[in-house]
Parts: C-alpha cells; sequence; structure tokens
C-alpha cells in the first residue's frame, strides 16, 4: 500500500511530462487526482493502523541490490505515519496553491508530482541506500522549482540551498559507508537492534563519534540548526509560495525525522553525552530565529525565520531526551519526543498555511514588503481572520496547534534542564511579539494609498485554507488522539535509554 | 564462435560502407545504422547466452596464430567484465551513429574509420591473448586521429595529434611491459593461464607495473597524463567525442584492470597506494578544473577526467566492492560522458554554432527540451541516486573503506571531490541555461530547431541504460562479480 | 666446373640479362626512331615480360627443391636464397611498372637495361657464400644504381646527388673489400662456411678479425644508409627518379641486409669477437633510429622524408642483427621484406602523384589526393601505417618480432638489452607523429580549389600493383605464420 502511494505521483509527473500541448488545464486536474488517490490511500492507512503495536507496520520489503546491501525496504510507525499524513494533506494544497499558474504549467505540475514523491519516499524508506535516493531526490525538483518559478534572486537561492543540502548530503554517504563497512548493514532497524542489543558502541570502536558526527552533520543541514542554517531564508522567500509550503511543511521536517529515525534509536549513547551541547545549539537556534525573524522588513523571509524557530523547538525538545531523567515524576523523555513529533505535525500545517497567506498577500499586491501594506483588517477581512488564527496557532496560543506541541516540549525540557527551558522562553516572547506587531502592521491603521484594492479570499482560497484552520483546532483542542499515534513506537525506543 | 560476431560484423561493415561512394548517403547511414545494430545485438546474444553460475570466460575461440617467432594465438572470449563493456561499446556504437546521421562531407570514409574503432574496442574487450588485444588496443587509435583530424572542430589537428601521440606513448609503455610478462613467465600471453597462474616474481612484478598501468592508464585519462582528453574530447566530432569518452577511456581502464590488476597482482598491491592518491586527486583537480572553463566541451572533457579516477580509484582499492565498483563506473561514464557529450557537441553546439558559455543567453527559454536533457544528464553525472553513477560510486568508497591498501584520508579528498562536481554542475547548467549572456550577442535567436527523431532517439536510449542501471544494477554486478572472481581470488592471496 | 649445372642455377639471372639486351636494342636498333612514348611503353613490357620469365624459372626451381653449390659456394641455390631472389625480381616488377609513368630521359630503355642489370647484380648478391662473388655482385647492383640516381641529366641537384652516392657508396665498397681482406688473412678462407668454421678457432687472432668486421660493418653501413654513414641517402632519395629510388629503398636493402646477415651472424656465435660488434652495432642502430626520427620530422619533401624513415628502419632491422641467432635474423629477413613492400607501395604513390603533381611531392602541394585518387589515398594509408608500425598491419608484426628476438635472445646485459628496445619503441612511437603529418597532408586536407589536380586514372597493371602490395602488407600482417615459419626453419638448419 505504502508502495502505491509513493509511485502514483511519480506515474503521475510522466503523465503530465507528455500531455499535448494545449491541454494544459487538463494537467491541473490531473494533478489534483493524483494527490487525492495518495490522501486516500493514506486515510485508508489510518484507518488500519494498530495503535498498540510499535514497531513497523505495513512493511513491504525486497532484495534489491544484494552485494551492497540495499534493499526496497518500506514501512511505517509512529514516528513517519503523521508526516505520511502530512504529506498526503499538503500535496492537495499546494496544488490548488498553484492552480492559476500560468507558464510551463506540465513542467511544474510534474515537478511537484516528483518532490511529492520524493517525500513520501524519504518518510517511508527504511534501507540507507533507498532512502538516500528519495533524500536526495527531493532536492532536485525543488532546486528547478525555485530556478525556474522563483523569485528576483533565485539562481543564489536556489544554488546555495542546492550546495549546502548536498554537502550535508555527502557527510550522510561517508556516515552509511563507514557503518555499512563495520556493520555490514544499511537497513535501519538492524541498526536499531544493534543499539538496543549495546553492541554498536563496541563494533564501531573508534569511528562511533565520527559515524556519529557525520550524520548529525548530515542532518544539522537539513534541518537546518545554526549556523548552518543561511540557506533557508533565502530559499524560502525566493520560492513560490506552493512550494515554499512544501519546503517548510515537509521538507524541513525530513531533517528532524532523521534525528528521530537514525539518531534516536541508534545513537542513545552518543545523545546521553553529548546533550547539553546539542541542547545549546538547538537554543541557539531558536533564540536566532526568533530575534533574526523581529529585524526582518520581508514577510516571507519574516516567515522564514519564523520557521528556522519553531523547527529548532522539535530538536529542543529532542536533544533533551539525552538528559538525565531519574528522580522527576513526570515521564520527562516521552514528554518531549511526543513534543517534537506533535511539533512537526502541526507546524508543518500552520507554516505551509501562514506561507500560503504570504503567497497570496504577494500575488494580489506584487509586493512582501510589511511597510506597503497597512489596514488590510477593513478590506479583506475573511483574510485577516484566517491570517491571525494560524498567526496564533503559531505563536502558541492555547486551544490551537502550536500550543500543544510547545507546552509538551517545554514541560519535558523544563524538568530536566530548567535553565535552557528560561532561556528559550525569551524565544516564545519574541515570537508573540514580532507576530503581533506583524498582525498589528498589515492589518491595523491606515491604509497604504499606492496599493491597488486588494479582493478578499476566493473559493478556492477557502478550500486551502479551512482544512488548516480545522486541523489547527483539532490538534489544539484533542492532542491526545494525535499523541496516541507514536506513543507506542516512543515508549519502546525509550526503552534504549536508562 | 558467436564471440566473433560482434568483431567480425564492425569490420566487415567499416569495409562496406567505406567502398560505397559517398553521393549515396542515405544507403550509407542505414547501412551504418544496421552493423551498429547488428552488432549490439551480437552483443546482446552473448550477454543472454552468458552463463552466470560459472566463473571463467565463455564462448571461447582459440586458435593457432603465431607459432614459431613467439607464441600468440587466436584466442577470444567473454566474462562478465568484458561482457559489461562490449555492451556499453554496443550502445555507443548504435547511439553515435544516430548523433552523426547529418554528416555529410565524406560520410563513407567517417563511417569506415568509426566502425573500425568500433571493431577495435570489440576486440580489445574479447580478446584473451595479450598479443591479440595489444594489436586490437592499436587498431583502435589510427581511426581516432581521422576521425577527428577530418571532421572535428576547433584546434583539431593539433588535438588529434596529441591524442594519437599520447595514446601511442601509453600503449609503447604497455608493450615493454608486455614484453616482460612474456619472458618473466612460462604462458605466453594466454591471458586466463597468467590471472591464475602467472609465476611472475615479486620483482618483476613490481617493476613491470608502472609501465603496465600507466600504459593503459594514459587512455583512461590517468592524472597526469589526461591532458589529451578535455583537449581531444572537444575537438573530435560528436560521435567521435561520444566513443572517446564512451568507450576509448575505457579501453584504458580494461587494460589496468585486466593486465595490471589480473596478472601483475603482486605489482598492483605494491603501487596501489601511490595510484589511489593520484586517482583522488585527479577527481578533485578534474572537478576544479571543470568549474573554471568558460568552453561547454572542455567542461565535460574535464569532468570526464574526474569520473575516470573514480575508475582507477577504485581499481586501486584492490577489493572486491571497489573492483565492481570501478567496472560498473566504467559502464556508467561510458553512458553518461556519451550522453553529455552528445547534448553539447551535437544537439547543442548544432544549434547554437558555439560552445562559449559567456555567449549562451538564457538558453532555457529558447530550447527547453535541449536543456532538460541536459539537467538530466547533469543529475546523472553528478550522482544523483536513481541513476547509475550513484550506485558505481556508492561501490567505490564502499571499496576504498574496506581496502586494506588505502589511506582513509582519500575518503575525505573523494567527499571533495563529489561536492565540487555537484558544484560545477549546477553552476555550468546556470551559465548554460539560465544566465542573461555576459558577452550579449544581438544576433542570438530567440529559438532553435526542436529535436529531431535521431536525437530523441539517441537521448533517450542512454537515459534509459542509466536509469535502469541505476535502479537495477544486478543486471551488471552480477556478471562483474563472476568476472571478477579470479582476480579477486590472485589478490586475496597476494594480500595473504 | 658442370656447365649445364650453372646454367641451370643462373637461368633466372640469364633471362634478365637477355632482356636487359632486348631492352636496350628497342632504343638503339628497333625502334630508333619512333616515338619516345612507344619506346617506353615497349621497353616496359618486354622488361615486364622478362621479369615474369625469370620470377617464373625461380619459382620452377623452388618448386623443383633445387639446392646447388658451384664452385666451392660461388653459386649457391638454396630455398632461402631462391625466395629472396623471388623476392627480389618480384620487387623489380613494381619499379618496372612504376618506371613506365616517368620519362626520365631521352634514351628511355637504358633505365630499363640498368634495373634488370641491378637486379642482376642482387640476384647474385643473394645466391653467393664467396666473399669476392658478395663484392662483385654488390658493386654491379651499387654501379647501375650510380647511375640512375643521376638519370635527370638536366637536374643539377641529380647530378650531384649521383655523385654523392658515387664517392660515399666507392669509400664503402673499398672499406668492405679491406675487410674482406682481413676476414681472408685470419681464416685463409673466402667462402661463408669455412669461415664461420674458422671462426670458432681459439687461436683465431682476435683483433685481426674485428678489425676486419668492424671495416665491414663501415662498408655496409653506407650500403644500408645506417647513421654515421648514412649522408647521401637523402640526397640520392630525393633526387633520383622516384622508381629508382623505390629500388634502391627496397631491393638494395634487402640484399644488403640479407648479407650482412650471413657475415655477421658466423662472428656473433663467438664470445670474444661479438662483444665488440654488438657494440658497434648498437652504436649504430641507436642512431640510426634517433637521427633518422628527428631528421624525419623537419622534412617537407615527401622522398626526402621517406629517406629519413628509412634511414631509422635501419637502425630497427639492426637490433634484429644483434640478437645474433636465427631467431634474430630471421626477424631481420622477415621484417626487411615487409618493409620493402610497404616502401615500395609508398614511392610508388610517391610515383603516380609526380605524374600529376610536378616533380617535388611536399606535404603542401599533395592535399587533396583523397580527392584526386581514392584508391591511392586508401593504398598510402597502409603502406604508411604498415611502415609505422600500426597493427594489424605487417609492420607492426614484423616490429615486434624483431625486439622480441632481441630481448629473448637477450645478447647484451639485460637491462641494457631492455633499454634498447625501449628506445626503439618509444621512437618508433614518436615516429608516428610524422607518419601522420605525410597522411593529414594526403587524406584529410582538402586541396585548394586553384590547384584542384586532374582526377588521376591507373591503368589496370598499375591498379593491381598497387593491389598486390596492399594485399601483401595486410595479409602479412595478419596471417605472418607461413613467412616466419619458412625463414625460421630455413636458418636454423
Amino acid at each position: 500500500m505504502i508502495s502505491l502511494l509513493t509511485f502514483i505521483p511519480l506515474i503521475a509527473a510522466g503523465w503530465l511530462l507528455f500531455i499535448p500541448k494545449g491541454y494544459e488545464r487538463m494537467a491541473r486536474w490531473l494533478a489534483l487526482g493524483a494527490t487525492l488517490i495518495p490522501l486516500l490511500i493514506c486515510l485508508n492507512l489510518i484507518k488500519h493502523f494498530d495503535f498498540s503495536a510499535g514497531g513497523l507496520q505495513f512493511v513491504e520489503k525486497h532484495s534489491w541490490i544484494p552485494n551492497i546491501g540495499a534493499e526496497y525496504f518500506v514501512g511505517v510507525d509512529g514516528f513517519n505515519i503523521l508526516m505520511v499524513l502530512l504529506i498526503s494533506i499538503l500535496a492537495p494544497l499546494t496544488i490548488l496553491a498553484s492552480w492559476n499558474i500560468q507558464e510551463r504549467q506540465r513542467t511544474w505540475f510534474a515537478l511537484l508530482h516528483v518532490e511529492i514523491f520524493g517525500l513520501y519516499g524519504a518518510f517511508t524508506a527504511l534501507n540507507f541506500v533507498h532512502w538516500f535516493i528519495y533524500w536526495e531526490l527531493v532536492l532536485v525538483p525543488i532546486f528547478f522549482l525555485i530556478k525556474l518559478f522563483g523569485n528576483e534572486d533565485k539562481n543564489r537561492a536556489a544554488l546555495s540551498f542546492f550546495i549546502f543540502t548536498v554537502l550535508g548530503s555527502a557527510f550522510m554517504l561517508v556516515a552509511f559507508l563507514l557503518l555499512r563497512v563495520k556493520t555490514g548493514t544499511f537497513d535501519f532497524m538492524i541498526l536499531n537492534g544493534l543499539a538496543t542489543s549495546g553492541k554498536l558502541p563496541a563494533i564501531l570502536g573508534d569511528w562511533y563519534p565520527v559515524v556519529f558526527f557525520c550524520i548529525l552533520l548530515g542532518l544539522w543541514v537539513k534541518v537546518p540548526l545554526f549556523p548552518l542554517h543561511v540557506w533557508q531564508a533565502p530559499a524560502y522567500t525566493q520560492a513560490p509560495s506552493a512550494v515554499t509550503m512544501l519546503l517548510t511543511g515537509v521538507l524541513s521536517k525530513m531533517g528532524v525525522y532523521g534525528f528521530l529515525r537514525l539518531v534516536l534509536p541508534v545513537f542513545p549513547e552518543a545523545l546521553n553525552t553529548y546533550a547539553y551541547p546539542l541542547l545549546a545549539v538547538a537554543l541557539l537556534t531558536l533564540l536566532i530565529g526568533a530575534f533574526a525573524a523581529l529585524q526582518q522588513k520581508d514577510i516571507k523571509t519574516l516567515f522564514a525565520y519564523t520557521s528556522l524557530n519553531h523547527v529548532a523547538y522539535c530538536l529542543f525538545g529532542f536533544f533533551a531526551v539525552g538528559l538525565s531523567a531519574s528522580g522527576i515524576a513526570i515521564p520527562a523523555r516521552e514528554l518531549v519526543i511526543q513534543g517534537c513529533i506533535l511539533q512537526m505535525f502541526a507546524h508543518g500545517l500552520g507554516a505551509a498555511g501562514l506561507f500560503y497567506m504570504a503567497g497570496i498577500l504577494e500575488e494580489r499586491s506584487g509586493s512582501r514588503r510589511i511597510a506597503d501594506f497597512g489596514g488590510l483588517g477593513t478590506t479583506l477581512p475573511h483574510f485577516t481572520a484566517i491570517f491571525c488564527i494560524l498567526i496564533f496557532s503559531s505563536l502558541g496560543l492555547p486551544f490551537l496547534a502550536g500550543f500543544s506541541a510547545e507546552f509538551l516540549i517545554f514541560s519535558g525540557v523544563f524538568a530536566v534542564a530548567p535553565v535552557f527551558a528560561g532561556i528559550a522562553t525569551l524565544g516564545l516572547l519574541a515570537t508573540a511579539y514580532f507576530l503581533l506587531s506583524l498582525i498589528r502592521k498589515l492589518f491595523t491603521g491606515a491604509e497604504k494609498s499606492p496599493l491597488p484594492i486588494l479582493s478578499d479570499m476566493s473559493q478556492r482560497e477557502w478550500l486551502i485554507a479551512i482544512p488548516l484552520i480545522l486541523m489547527a483546532f483539532w490538534i489544539g483542542c484533542i492532542p491526545s488522539q494525535w499523541l496516541e499515534f507514536s506513543r507506542q513506537t516512543v515508549q519502546q525506543t525509550l526503552t534504549l535509554f536508562p | 564462435m558467436e564471440v566473433l560476431l560482434p568483431i567480425v560484423i564492425s569490420f566487415i561493415g567499416s569495409a562496406l560502407v567505406a567502398v560505397t561512394p559517398s553521393e549515396k548517403l542515405k544507403t550509407i547511414r542505414i547501412l551504418s545504422l544496421t552493423t551498429a545494430t547488428a552488432g549490439f545485438l551480437a552483443v546482446l546474444y552473448l550477454y543472454f547466452g552468458y552463463d552466470n553460475t560459472k566463473a571463467g570466460f565463455q564462448g571461447v575461440v582459440k586458435m593457432d596464430w603465431i607459432k614459431n617467432a613467439f607464441n600468440a594465438d587466436f584466442h577470444l572470449g567473454y566474462d562478465g567484465i568484458s561482457l559489461t563493456l562490449v555492451l556499453l561499446t554496443g550502445i555507443i556504437a548504435v547511439c553515435g551513429v544516430l548523433a552523426s546521421w547529418n554528416i555529410s562531407h565524406r560520410t563513407n570514409a567517417f563511417f569506415g574509420f568509426y566502425f573500425a574503432l568500433i571493431g577495435g574496442v570489440y576486440g580489445v574487450f574479447l580478446s584473451l591473448d595479450l598479443f591479440l588485444l595489444f594489436v586490437f588496443y592499436e587498431i583502435a587509435i589510427v581511426p581516432k586521429y581521422f576521425l577527428i583530424a577530418i571532421w572535428g572542430s576547433t584546434r583539431r589537428e593539433y588535438a588529434s595529434m596529441q591524442l594519437v601521440i599520447y595514446s601511442i606513448v601509453g600503449s609503447a609503455f604497455a608493450l615493454l611491459g608486455l614484453f616482460a610478462i612474456y619472458l618473466g613467465s612460462n604462458h605466453g600471453f594466454n591471458i586466463p593461464e597468467l590471472i591464475t597462474k602467472s609465476g611472475l616474481g615479486y620483482e618483476l612484478q613490481t617493476q613491470i607495473f608502472p609501465f603496465i598501468f600507466i600504459g593503459f592508464g594514459i587512455l583512461a585519462g590517468m592524472f597526469p597524463f589526461h591532458t589529451w582528453a578535455p583537449t581531444g574530447h572537444s575537438a573530435a566530432p560528436t560521435a567521435a567525442s561520444m566513443l572517446l569518452a564512451g568507450v576509448v577511456m575505457k579501453l584504458g581502464a580494461y587494460g589496468c584492470l585486466r593486465v595490471g590488476l589480473g596478472i601483475l597482482p603482486v605489482g598492483a598491491h605494491y603501487w596501489a597506494g601511490c595510484i589511489g592518491w593520484l586517482s583522488a586527486f585527479a577527481i578533485v583537480y578534474g572537478a576544479l578544473i571543470a568549474l573554471s572553463q568558460k568552453d561547454f566541451k572542455y567542461v565535460i572533457g574535464y569532468s570526464s577526467v574526474s569520473h575516470m579516477g573514480f575508475v582507477l580509484l577504485g581499481l586501486s582499492t584492490l577489493s572486491q566492492m571497489g573492483l565492481v565498483g570501478a567496472t560498473l563506473q566504467m559502464f556508467s561514464h561510458g553512458i553518461i560522458g556519451a550522453l553529455l557529450f552528445a547534448i553539447v557537441g551535437g544537439l547543442i553546439y548544432e544549434r547554437t554554432h558555439t560552445r562559449n558559455l559567456d555567449t549562451f543567453n538564457h538558453l532555457f527559454s529558447r530550447m527547453p527540451a535541449i536543456a532538460w536533457l541536459f539537467i538530466i544528464a547533469g543529475c546523472a553525472s553528478m550522482g544523483l541516486p536513481l541513476f547509475s553513477g550513484f550506485i558505481a560510486e556508492l561501490h567505490i568508497i564502499l571499496g576504498l573503506w574496506q581496502s586494506t591498501v588505502q589511506s582513509v584520508w582519500l575518503v575525505v579528498l573523494v567527499g571533495i571531490g563529489i561536492v565540487l562536481t555537484f558544484a560545477y554542475t549546477l553552476i555550468k547548467i546556470h551559465e548554460a541555461f539560465f544566465r542573461k549572456a555576459p558577452v550579449s550577442d544581438e544576433h542570438f535567436p530567440k529559438s532553435f530547431e526542436p529535436l529531431a527523431w535521431n536525437e530523441k532517439a539517441l537521448c533517450g536510449i542512454l537515459i534509459i541504460c542509466t536509469l535502469v542501471i541505476g535502479l537495477f544494477p544486478f543486471v551488471l554486478t552480477d556478471i562483474i562479480e563472476t568476472g571478477l572472481r579470479p582476480i579477486i581470488k590472485t589478490l586475496e592471496i597476494v594480500s595473504r | 666446373m658442370d656447365y649445364i649445372q650453372l646454367v641451370k642455377a643462373v637461368l633466372p639471372e640469364l633471362m634478365l640479362l637477355a632482356t636487359a639486351f632486348i631492352a636496350i636494342g628497342i632504343d638503339y636498333k628497333f625502334f630508333r626512331n619512333q616515338d619516345e612514348k612507344l619506346r617506353s611503353r615497349v621497353a616496359s613490357n618486354v622488361t615486364l615480360y622478362g621479369l615474369v620469365c625469370a620470377l617464373g624459372t625461380v619459382l620452377i626451381q623452388y618448386h623443383l627443391g633445387i639446392e646447388l653449390n658451384l664452385g666451392n659456394g660461388q653459386v649457391v641455390i638454396t630455398p632461402l636464397n631462391l625466395m629472396f631472389k623471388a623476392v627480389l625480381i618480384g620487387l623489380m616488377f613494381p619499379t618496372v611498372v612504376f618506371a613506365a609513368r616517368e620519362a626520365s630521359c631521352e634514351h628511355v630503355s637504358e633505365h630499363y637495361a640498368m634495373l634488370l642489370l641491378s637486379a642482376i647484380g642482387a640476384c647474385f648478391l643473394v645466391a653467393t657464400d664467396n666473399l669476392l662473388i658478395v663484392f662483385v655482385a654488390l658493386e654491379l647492383l651499387s654501379l647501375c644504381l650510380y647511375t640512375m640516381t643521376a638519370f635527370y641529366k638536366n637536374y643539377k641537384e641529380a647530378t650531384e646527388a649521383g655523385i654523392k652516392y658515387f664517392l660515399a657508396g666507392g669509400v664503402a665498397s673499398a672499406f668492405l673489400l679491406f675487410g674482406f681482406s682481413y676476414i681472408y688473412g685470419a681464416t685463409n678462407a673466402i667462402d661463408l662456411p669455412t669461415i664461420s668454421q674458422r671462426l670458432t678457432d681459439p687461436d683465431l687472432p682476435v683483433l685481426f678479425v674485428v678489425t676486419g668486421f668492424m671495416f665491414i660493418l663501415v662498408g655496409m653501413g653506407f650500403k644500408m644508409a645506417a647513421v654515421p654513414f648514412h649522408l647521401w641517402a637523402p640526397d640520392a632519395y630525393t633526387c633520383a627518379p622516384t622508381s629508382v629510388t623505390s629500388w634502391i629503398a627496397t631491393g638494395s636493402k634487402v640484399a644488403s641486409f640479407l648479407i650482412l646477415g650471413k657475415l655477421i651472424l658466423p662472428a656473433l656465435s663467438n664470445r670474444s669477437l661479438s662483444e665488440p660488434i654488438i657494440g658497434v652495432l648498437v652504436l649504430m642502430s641507436v642512431l640510426s633510429m634517433i637521427v633518422g626520427n628527428i631528421g624525419a620530422i623537419r622534412q617537407k619533401n615527401l622522398k626526402a622524408l621517406l629517406a629519413y624513415s628509412s634511414i631509422a628502419h635501419s637502425g630497427y632491422l639492426l637490433i634484429g642483427v644483434i640478437a645474433g641467432d636465427a631467431k634474430g635474423t630471421s626477424a631481420v629477413l622477415f621484417y626487411v621484406i615487409i618493409y620493402a613492400i610497404a616502401n615500395m607501395g609508398a614511392f610508388g604513390v610517391i610515383a603516380m602523384l609526380e605524374t600529376a603533381l610536378g616533380r617535388r611531392i611536399t606535404l603542401d602541394n599533395c592535399a587533396g589526393c583523397w580527392r584526386t585518387s581514392p584508391l591511392l589515398a586508401v593504398c598510402l594509408l597502409i603502406f604508411i601505417l604498415s611502415l609505422a608500425g600500426i597493427p594489424p598491419l605487417a609492420g607492426f608484426t614484423g616490429k615486434f618480432y624483431l625486439f622480441f628476438a632481441l630481448v629473448e635472445n637477450n645478447p647484451i646485459w639485460f637491462n641494457l638489452s631492455y633499454a634498447l628496445i625501449a628506445l626503439a619503441i618509444f621512437t618508433s612511437a614518436f615516429a608516428l607523429y610524422y607518419y601522420l603529418r605525410l597522411l593529414k597532408a594526403c587524406i584529410v586536407k582538402e586541396s585548394p580549389e586553384s590547384t584542384r589536380a586532374l582526377p588521376l586514372s591507373l591503368n589496370l597493371l598499375e591498379q593491381s600493383t598497387f593491389a598486390a602490395l596492399a594485399f601483401a602488407t595486410v595479409f602479412l600482417g595478419v596471417y605472418p605464420m607461413p613467412l616466419m615459419r619458412f625463414l625460421i626453419s630455413r636458418l636454423t638448419n
């Protein structure tokens, strides 16, 4: 079932390329259809998902390149089921968001579909070679989507995006080749097994820290964490908004997912050893994200830094897992990991929504400068309402998605590292400050004269906004339902930590 | 006897085409395409007839040839390694004909030389006698000269002469090595026997090995003897540069593998470290130079040097994984290199009549289909997953980690090389297709001719090949492993 | 002496002699006042018929298995000698065909008679074991060559070249004779079997014999055009009529190397003699390879280029002589035949081009030759690549065999032998440079519109001559075994 889910977008991409000229209108319906089917399949997956089992489900495993130990191996568990759902929700929304694209429709939709294909694969593949193919593949369509359809500084943004992420991948590759040489396997599950039985550090010997840091570096770029985050803001800003939705919604989660899949179950010792420095990096990143956002004049860049800040929360929680939690009444480790997973999901939806709104604004007015806007509240009331809900969700207002996730993370971290948590609240404050002031600048005050009269939300835009809003409320009000997906897996994995 | 088929078909085709009057263009083209296809089908027949459960050479043909003066047999046969490379040759031969479909100047001579070259290449890969191998190796040299000198472009006379002199000097080195091998062992020129029981002493092997390796390595674009490659590639007509990058450079690598590693395992062991460093350096150096080139074909030429560095690096690991990777990389680079040259030298140059990247003015909007083809080829060349290059390079790096003779620091160099490869590929894609020309030319046409059927077919074939190997590498790795078994065995004995 | 036996032995030479007289008679008697073209045609045809008869006779002799030794080794008929006679007469055949193309002087038939006389000299040369006959035959051969070199009477440089060649050749003959006298003095014999027997004598005056051989080497060095005795060669090759050049470069060389082999081989089997002789031979060989190849690079005139290439080839051939055993000698003979065929073909192509382009064929004015005559271009490609030693052509197999024979027998200190081979291999690799330049001029370049020569049409005889030479070059490369086996088996007996 997972294979079907993964390959439908690829087939659709091939098909889209061969749609004859003059039938471009058909292309977008085809594109939409090809994202809705995976959504249905994904819902079906969830329907059959066994919440009580922590292990892999819906596994497909075939031998592929035996002599280097590559296999076709896919499956879902608590770590990735929500991410698959996230992709299948966002995919149709991105298609809808680019409904009115004017030129090179076929290329656009085909690239989007290749990207979606790669994302499905990257979140479900469980053998390194197989996974790495997707891990690299997702870069290519994004590169060209930015390069072909991006804004004024697209070339530089695309290149730096690509080079940074490939650099990360190179380290990742090196690490896994080492792992393969030492352990003889590329299989994530077997590596997990080795870690569980405690053999891995012995097998790797002196290479243990090398492998760990190479993997760390590979993920570091992807998330991204300070100081390798410099590619992020230009890429997010220059990409067309539908692409940014995918970038921030899903692509930035690949790094976090990588931590959950490759680091948490395989390198518990290293996480213990390096907990404080790593935590400090995450803290630094989230503060830098928040304070950099304060300075921004461009809406999309501002959101890019917000995103940096929010994804850093995930890792802030994640790295706290290595700290000793003995003598504390609450299960701090479970809280932070659960929070991390929920934050991934919630932020994926929320940030995609924010960028979409920014995209609408840009499309209507042709500007992204905050200073160009003002008093939109009166001219665009619906737009304003949706925008504000998403912003509130993002800054962590109770009953909205952001709150439940961040609450879990903070309560967990506070239990084990109160000082860090305390400093991190500065970031929360800053976020709240600049998001609210953004609202103030955009929607209140006097209308700026040079702007043309903007129209309010169209039906299509409502169609995109409503699911996002609903999800924000759902996660915010009933988080336990969502936490249930990952609880078993998280608890099982955490047995690695004494 | 079926092993003779590809060779015989090519040479007969060469003769037939050469005697066809050059006015009969259509006849010549169809004849050439038929010859190439027939050769390829013969190779496929070999491939499907190959029994992968048996190690050693199959379909062996052995006849007395030169007996009294020195012993050389007419001895042909194939194993997994040869099969991989003849398969490559077959594919490139067909694509090369497609790429040179529009040649109208002395067409008969062009295809005559072309098929003589192809025949020689088939011969080298299928020979099991060192003397015969050497004969075919040299047969492949001269046609290159004429292909470049008559139908080439910039600086063709200089480049062709340089290429030939490099090749012939290389073969002179190899020849000296051959003499020593013959006289040092009592198995004559018989390759299978030399591999399994050469009986060459330590001192002799360590002395001969550099001769053999440099001799063949020159044609493989081995650093620092690579300088012929970029000039030669750039000057050559499309089909010839496809052949050069696609198969001729592999002749050298094949020689290094079969003769260098196979017959002189002790020598290989002794020199492996040195070769490893040179090749790793070549990877980085090739990529760096490619980064700074303005001539599009030179970019691809230096990228070939860089990629062939991977092949030699794989060989120098002396490990199973590395050797499989090297052989796979030969195939992979053969396909990808040919594709890149076909696009740059054929598709783009024939339309723009310039290869200077500074004059390319946002070509993406003017020739989107070609731009996409190049982008795909570029992705393949970067070694992105899904394409054959990834699998090959993965094998090589794994082999490098496993290798007992190579320094770990090489991996770092290789890593730098890979990143540089990404960098120059992307930058050149940008410069070629997405940039406003720094040297603006008012007369640059708005749009160009669309792709012709032969161009579509040629790119299609090559892209499919690299994808197929990228996704189902076992198609080749299985037979390569079987083929490598005897070589690995001797290497293992030596390393103990 | 039994005269019947003698006639039986020298019948081919007698036929050639008769033909020479008839040929002269054409100018001076039968067609005295006729048109020059007609005389030339008749004379050449008569010569060809004579050659065919002689060749036929040689082949019949070979077929009958005649082995004769008359007058104490003065005339020796063995299969090997017969084969070389056949080769020489066979080489004379294309020479005459090419000569028919060019009008070298007003008395055309003299040209043919001279050619035939030199062929007779060559035939006697290969079919004797007697030092005096060797000398006489060599002189007959050489004198004809001197004369023919200067055949262009109105052409000052030709006269100069002829004189040069004559003087150098005369000095060489003197040295040779001097050397022979030393050998005679030391061994008290003038026939080779006895000499080789005496050379193994323990109380041989070594210094005396070595001196004799040195003189012989100097003399033969002139004949073979080996450095440093090569200075006459470029001039003579360039200024002689091309057909004559082709004969100088091939026929006389084949005969010289055969005789050199016969003379030197016995000396090399004696350790105390061999070292100084090999030393000199190595020196000559090295110098010839270097000077010949470097000299050739500078040449623009095709004939001069081939002259230097021929000097270089003398160097390669000497390598086989140095090997000093039956295998080495068989390699020399094998290669010299191959070399002669390819060189004959190459000069033939030049002779043909001269009729279209004038007397000086340079790298510049032969451009576009592939358009004027595709057949010639293809043949030239084959001949030149064979000279360059590119497989599968005969030149490669021959050179490989030469080098192989040396390293296998390895008469000098191990690595030195390899070093000599290395030098030979690398110089022949660099030689490809000028050979390719030649081919580039003829095959790659377009002729400029203004100087485009008329299409060159060859008659059937010429076409088949070229085809036969080209075929031989390819055939001996692809399937060298019969000839090699023949040579080795004959030489080891």
